[in-house]
């Protein structure tokens, strides 16, 4: 009998302590598509020889660019795509292949995959479309170029979905 | 053959009405579990009010590992006392409890920091957990548990980050639950493992919660404060 209180009390602490905590979890929802309005750049996403290439791999900061995955192009874990400066996380699917951001500052930034396999740089002219000198950090772990221990240029997976 | 299955319920059903007594050690573990989740809900309140609540989008972006992480030392601290008060195990018991144990308290660890500081920092920490628990509940039966604890951890610690990371986009908060749903069985199984194993010997240690307390604030404390401020890869920013 004792026991029934007991995991009534932990149940009752379970719910009150999770339902603070996991409010809100929602909008961790890893990718948020910007909804374009006006001006969008669109830019070509795509992988040769084990790196990620966007065409043109220039864009301009503070108008909103639209990524086109080519998929077939995108081998294994390629496919999911992160540019930490700009919070842009997402998995292509052929269904669903686009991703729009704004990128609000300029320079050099790093698009990786989301194991750190596949790696790439595009560059954000300023609004006057002239080049910062900002360049990010590249990540230092990981294999360069290649494919989750796959030659470079050699498309195919990695064990993660490929 | 006809026996034993019809032993094996019966056995469970002891084992689930000693849970309700206070005779044997068995009857302690639904208190250590509200000891600990109650430790740990301390450490986070504070925590969560001192330094916690200023950070920018903090509940959306930690709230549902914590809590997950709050969960995850009460359910494996239960087994620490459990073993305790046994103190010792016979090589075949000790070696599964010293594999349970360090496997579950590194896999987890392991995989909710992965979700949050990516594979590295998730793998280095759950191997870390994961082995020191391992070890502590693996010794009760000597070096065999021990190497136990100690290769579980490690595995088990890998293991979780990777998993993590390779579900960031691909529902890792459903994955969350679903691990942790299963890790709540294994260790209950192991919980009824060592009272199936040791009901006919004496409790060999009584003592008060402060190692469930202690515990649980520290491991709390550290995974808590890493996952928040601690380091984290590239690509997790």
């Amino acid at each position: 009998m004792k026991n029934i209180w007991m995991i009534a009390i932990i149940v009752v602490i379970i719910v009150l302590f999770g339902a603070f905590f996991i409010r809100g979890s929602d909008s961790l929802s890893p990718v948020k598509n910007v909804l374009s309005s006006g001006q969008v750049q669109v830019v070509k996403l795509s992988v040769e020889n084990g790196k990620y290439v966007m065409n043109p791999s220039e864009i301009r900061k503070g108008v909103t660019v639209r990524l086109e995955a080519d998929m077939s192009k995108m081998p294994g874990c390629s496919k999911t795509i992160v540019i930490p400066s700009f919070n842009v996380r997402k998995s292509f699917t052929s269904e669903d292949n686009t991703v729009e951001f704004t990128p609000d500052k300029a320079g050099t930034f790093n698009i990786m995959c989301s194991m750190n396999m596949y790696k790439g740089t595009f560059t954000v002219l300023g609004e006057d479309g002239t080049k910062a000198s900002y360049v990010e950090k590249a990540s230092t772990s990981g294999t360069t170029g290649g494919s989750c221990g796959m030659s470079a240029g050699v498309s195919g997976g990695c064990g993660c979905g490929g | 053959m006809a026996n034993k299955s019809t032993k094996e319920p019966s056995e469970f059903r002891e084992f689930a009405k000693e849970l309700n007594e206070s005779r044997r050690v068995e009857g302690e573990l639904l208190k250590t579990f509200l000891y600990s989740l109650l430790s740990s809900i301390v450490v986070i309140g504070i925590l969560y009010f001192t330094v916690f609540k200023s950070i920018y989008n903090f509940i959306p972006k930690y709230g549902f590992y914590i809590f997950f992480v709050v969960l995850t030392y009460s359910i494996i601290i239960p087994s620490i006392r459990q073993v305790r008060a046994y103190k010792r195990f016979a090589c075949m018991s000790g070696m599964m409890i010293g594999m349970t144990s360090g496997m579950i308290a590194g896999f987890l660890p392991g995989f909710f920091i992965g979700a949050t500081n990516g594979m590295f920092w998730g793998s280095v920490f759950g191997m870390s957990v994961g082995i020191i628990l391992g070890i502590w509940n693996g010794k009760s039966c000597g070096i065999m548990g021990i190497m136990e604890g100690l290769m579980a951890g490690f595995m088990g610690g890998l293991m979780g980050a990777m998993s993590s990371v390779m579900m960031l986009n691909d529902n890792i908060r459903a994955a969350s639950i679903v691990v942790f749903v299963i890790s709540v069985v294994i260790m209950f199984a192991l919980n009824y493992m060592i009272y199936k194993e040791m009901k006919s010997n004496e409790r060999q240690l009584k003592e008060s919660q402060f190692i469930t307390i202690a515990t649980s604030v520290v491991l709390t404390l550290i995974t808590a404060l890493f996952m928040v401020l601690g380091p984290r890869s590239a690509i997790f920013g």
